[in-house]
């Protein structure tokens, strides 16, 4: 009874893990296949053209647009997630305090990019008149990916064994020192790859950016008071126009998924750098 | 130590304050920024809304861009300054909004303006009608009723798109009992006004049709179901059928979907497109519109199978 049992969630669970292999296997496959086709130097480093825009030409300004609108993101949302988890994790006073902070960041991280999108418009770019602008968005990006940038880095501050934070408290230092000198070298893998994680969650967002800073065109982006163009909002309008725009709609989610798929390589290696010297 | 600890544990909790009044705190700094928005001469030009019109605007800002990079080399009396157009895509109402509330130069209105609306734009309100598009009563080519009867009256298509007649057979009594799966355009499309007014009168579109983000979204959509009817621009519908015959429009009260007929205003279902402004027109956006209304613009208009409002040479 109990052998049979063990045979069928083994079964099961291979069963599961095949299917998830093959059909994540199968998306990349599938848009390496038809977007190799249009990728290259040429789709690249040009602006779309074509009577109906991104029908021609490439898509560098929206390569460039997608990494102003990530950076100001991680900037404006990595700074307060950084700080929000040193507080969480090591100076909080009180339980009230934390468990306050953790009800708020779990709201945050709750609200629909779309809502964020419309508050960024309403506020940033009518009220305060930023009209739309790498600014108005990057803001709501950067609140859509704070919460998870916190989540991340709380639980890199959270790994740490205790027994060497209670050692060096031993050994008579500060809590800021701790910090310093023990805590941020040990994490500093795990906080810069929360960080890129953030990055690769921004740079898919679509719904902050259509009211806020994403357009249709604009030139290569030189300064974040001005609206730019996207990766996601071009893919987006490439695929609605239908008909002759999706080979570039293709070669859009080809650039997209690589951009991803790198940083999410290069955040799991500076990961598991940082682990072995005080894991082991 | 203990105040510079003290420091920077208050300043972690303002920080987390901050971010509950979501992300106030890290705007106030960044605007502290000198900005150089709004600076005498207009370098930049926004326009925003229809999704009808963006291909055509976008397309010829990019080719505007990329012919003249800098506003003086258009004309010398124009800054040196970088020529930057920007086209962010909405819908007609999102348009009108975006330059009543002034996020945006132009609006891009696929549909009359509303009596309301131009006096919410002020004295300075002009619009640029820069092509005509009409709407077509279109269904698949392979539905058996484009071989049997193709006129309708406006009486039956309200019927048929207000889900009062919802299988074919009762179009037509040769055909099979099959459901009629109606396609529409989204509410802020400026084609859904121009369909409510020129056709629904006071009936309601059937809450079962599927909607579409765009015209050849839904011109797509038919092109995809042989059961389906939708009022397909008449741009889309040529792009559609320009690798062979997709879609069938139907005669409404006896008058063909043509361009002479559209033109002449003896098809009723149609639209202006155009864009307007609120403001006064600067030397830039006047020089970007001359190139709207030039040769380019005129083949821009019409890759997009719009009939052109214009001839090139009438500006």
């Amino acid at each position: 009874m109990m052998r049979s049992k063990g045979i069928f969630v083994k079964t099961w669970a291979l069963l599961g893990a095949t299917a998830m292999f093959l059909s994540v296997g199968a998306l990349f496959a599938f848009v390496f296949w038809k977007g190799a086709v249009v990728v290259d130097a040429d789709f690249l480093f040009s602006s779309p053209k074509g009577a109906v825009l991104g029908e021609e030409g490439g898509i560098y300004p929206a390569i460039i647009g997608s990494i102003w609108f990530t950076a100001g993101s991680v900037v404006i949302g990595g700074v307060p997630a950084f700080l929000i988890a040193v507080y969480l994790a090591f100076m909080r006073n009180s339980e009230k305090a934390e468990a306050a902070g953790q009800l708020i960041l779990r709201c945050a991280a709750g609200i629909p990019s779309i809502v964020l999108g419309m508050f960024a418009y309403s506020l940033f770019v009518k009220d305060l008149s930023w009209g739309r602008s790498i600014l108005s968005a990057s803001i709501a990006l950067g609140i859509m990916i704070m919460p998870y940038i916190e989540t991340l880095i709380e639980k890199a501050f959270r790994e740490v064994p205790s027994h060497m934070i209670e050692s060096s408290r031993a050994l008579g230092f500060s809590r800021m020192k701790i910090l310093g000198l023990v805590i941020l070298p040990m994490c500093s893998g795990e906080i810069v790859a929360a960080l890129i994680l953030g990055a690769c969650f921004s740079m898919g967002a679509t719904a902050p950016l259509i009211f806020t800073g994403g357009v249709a065109f604009a030139s290569a982006p030189t300064d974040m008071l001005h609206p730019a163009m996207a990766l996601p909002l071009h893919l987006y309008l490439l695929v609605s126009q239908g008909g002759s725009s999706i080979e570039a709609a293709y070669g859009t989610a080809l650039v997209m998924m690589v951009l991803v798929l790198a940083g999410n390589i290069v955040a799991r290696t500076l990961a598991q750098r940082s682990r072995p010297k005080w894991r082991t | 130590m203990k105040p510079y600890r003290k420091l920077i544990s208050i300043l972690a909790a303002a920080c987390l304050a901050a971010c509950a009044l979501a992300g106030c705190s890290t705007a106030s700094n960044q605007s502290g920024q000198p900005s150089e928005k709004a600076p005498e001469t207009q370098s930049s030009i926004l326009f925003c809304g229809s999704t009808s019109l963006y291909p055509i605007i976008s397309s010829l800002a990019s080719s505007f861009t990329e012919q003249y990079t800098t506003w003086d080399k258009v004309d010398p009396s124009l800054p040196a300054e970088n020529i930057s157009v920007y086209v962010a895509p909405g819908g007609s109402g999102v348009g009108v909004g975006a330059v009543t509330d002034g996020t945006a130069d132009f609006g891009m209105v696929a549909r009359d303006m509303k009596d309301g609306e131009i006096s919410a734009l002020g004295a300075d309100y002009r619009s640029f009608v820069v092509a005509h598009d009409a709407l077509t009563v279109s269904i698949n080519s392979q539905n058996p009723l484009a071989q049997v009867k193709t006129d309708f009256d406006t009486d039956t298509i309200r019927k048929v798109f207000s889900g009062e007649i919802s299988t074919w057979d009762q179009l037509d009594p040769s055909l099979p009992t099959e459901k009629i799966n109606v396609y529409i355009r989204d509410l802020s499309g400026g084609a859904y006004e121009v369909f409510q007014k020129t056709v629904m009168g006071d009936s309601k579109v059937s809450d079962s049709a599927t909607q579409s983000a765009s015209m050849t979204e839904l011109a797509t959509n038919i092109a995809n179901d042989p059961w389906a009817i939708g009022y397909a621009g008449f741009g889309a519908y040529n792009k559609v059928n320009a690798k062979g015959a997709a879609l069938v429009a139907l005669k409404v009260n006896g008058v063909e979907c043509t361009q002479d007929n559209i033109l002449s205003g003896a098809y009723t279902i149609q639209r202006p497109i155009q864009f307007v402004s609120g403001s006064e027109i600067s030397p830039t956006e006047q020089a970007f519109i001359d190139y709207i209304f030039s040769e380019a613009g005129y083949a821009a208009v019409e890759a997009n199978g719009y009939i052109p409002a214009f001839s090139p040479n009438s500006r």
